[in-house]
């Protein structure tokens, strides 16, 4: 199912609670990766939330590590 | 307008708040055999950010240990704030406690168990032993969890995958993603399954809970999967459970949609009528912050094991009906009816210790 790029999204986006969130997502702002799509960071893999996002469970998502690229 | 009044319960039974004011209260260990004067020590609750609180027989509640993680914790709910110190339980024989947590080696994140000791019978901490460390974690779930005795008299613990690769809960070279047992002393026992290994079973993903079970002499826990799958599982000796492959390996019973189990204990020992004697009690705690009800989790259900190794019924027990982000986390059964906690308790300000509570459940006569 397709997420929404929506303000109300956002804000109850949890990436930046992520063991893998780092200083390059954080400076630039990056969240929702589920709808934006990957980051443009360099991503070391310490583990994934997403499972646990109100987001993912509103709109039914299965995967895990949507910031990878 | 108590806490208590917060939470619906089975027709026949009242929830009374018995403790508040404590800090992310995670879970509670009882006193197996406590003493008889009103000052002896009845419970224990550690605080996920570090703190043991005990409960006298008289109700009483003072701060056992305090700071016993050696980092800041960061209040990120859901994320890197739901770690810390998990596990514990109670030593019959010499009141001492086995406490599960993250430590910083470092820049790294580890596990470690310690036992502590008291020398004014139980009410404060005075030393304590590691009896298990440098244990490769994540600060995040998934992390070592519950620690139980068992009837056998030896330390039991469970440890979560670790988050970062499932593949950990089946390396039998690594610790994440077992139940390991071990002596009180840390040792590895001479009689477990693989010889020289601490393992007794691999194959979990994060295994909050852990109960023992006296009609059949089992430990059985409460596990977490991924979106799919969060189970119960009656552990055997030498079981592969089947992270990552297949999480209703073994199972007891499992939740296709999760609800996310902490902790869990059985009716076993006289709290509630003989209705419901050996029933199990799980706390199903949802998702790591949310205020109000919600679909998932935030209730404490029972259920009634069939012989065969499944359930024979289900039932909501206590749901949560209030508007802050309480929920249901530690579980246990004490002398006079079972216990929990709700972590978050009603309110909880952004970096400022939470309030939550401790209630207890009481069968009407």
């Amino acid at each position: 199912m397709n997420v929404p790029d929506i303000p109300e999204n956002a804000s109850r986006c949890i990436c930046p609670n992520c063991p893998t969130y780092n200083d390059c997502m954080s400076s630039d702002k990056q969240n929702l990766f589920c709808s934006r799509g990957k980051s443009s960071c360099k991503i070391d893999s310490n583990g994934c939330i997403c499972g646990e996002c109100p987001v993912a469970d509103q709109y039914r998502l299965n995967n895990l590590y949507y910031c990878e690229p | 307008m108590s806490a208590a009044d917060n939470w619906w319960v089975f027709p026949g039974f009242e929830i009374e708040t018995v403790l508040s004011e404590l800090d992310l209260p995670a879970n509670i260990a009882f006193v197996p055999r406590p003493g008889p004067r009103p000052e002896d020590p009845l419970l224990y609750i550690n605080g996920l950010y570090g703190t043991v609180t005990v409960m006298r027989n008289d109700g009483r509640a003072d701060v056992y240990a305090g700071g016993l993680l050696n980092y800041e914790p960061d209040h990120k709910f859901p994320g890197t704030g739901e770690s810390g110190l998990t596990g514990i339980c109670v030593e019959p024989a010499s009141g001492d406690l086995f406490l599960s947590m993250l430590y910083f080696d470092e820049d790294k994140v580890k596990a470690r168990v310690i036992r502590t000791h008291s020398a004014d019978g139980g009410l404060t901490m005075e030393s304590y032993d590691t009896v298990l460390q440098n244990v490769p974690s994540i600060k995040a779930a998934h992390q070592v969890q519950a620690c139980s005795i068992g009837f056998d008299g030896k330390l039991y613990v469970n440890f979560g995958d670790g988050m970062i690769d499932p593949k950990t809960a089946q390396d039998d070279g690594d610790w994440r993603g077992k139940i390991l047992r071990l002596e009180l002393d840390g040792n590895i026992p001479d009689d477990n399954p693989m010889p020289g290994s601490p393992i007794f079973a691999k194959g979990v993903r994060n295994p909050f809970g852990a109960a023992w079970r006296r009609s059949d002499q089992s430990l059985y826990i409460a596990d977490n999967g991924p979106h799919v799958d969060d189970r119960v599982c009656r552990v055997t000796r030498g079981e592969n459970l089947g992270w990552p492959d297949d999480l209703r390996r073994a199972s007891v019973m499992w939740w296709n949609f999760c609800q996310a189990p902490t902790a869990l204990d059985f009716n076993q020992t006289g709290s509630f009528s003989d209705y419901y004697d050996d029933e199990l009690f799980v706390a199903v705690f949802g998702s790591a912050y949310v205020k109000g009800p919600t679909h998932k989790g935030k209730k404490i259900v029972k259920m009634s094991l069939s012989d065969e190794g499944g359930i024979k019924s289900y039932d909501e027990f206590v749901a949560y009906t209030g508007e802050g982000p309480a929920s249901c986390c530690g579980l246990a059964f004490g002398p006079d009816g079972l216990y929990f906690t709700d972590l978050h308790g009603e309110f909880e300000a952004d970096g400022q210790p939470s309030r939550g509570h401790l209630f207890r459940i009481k069968e009407l006569t």
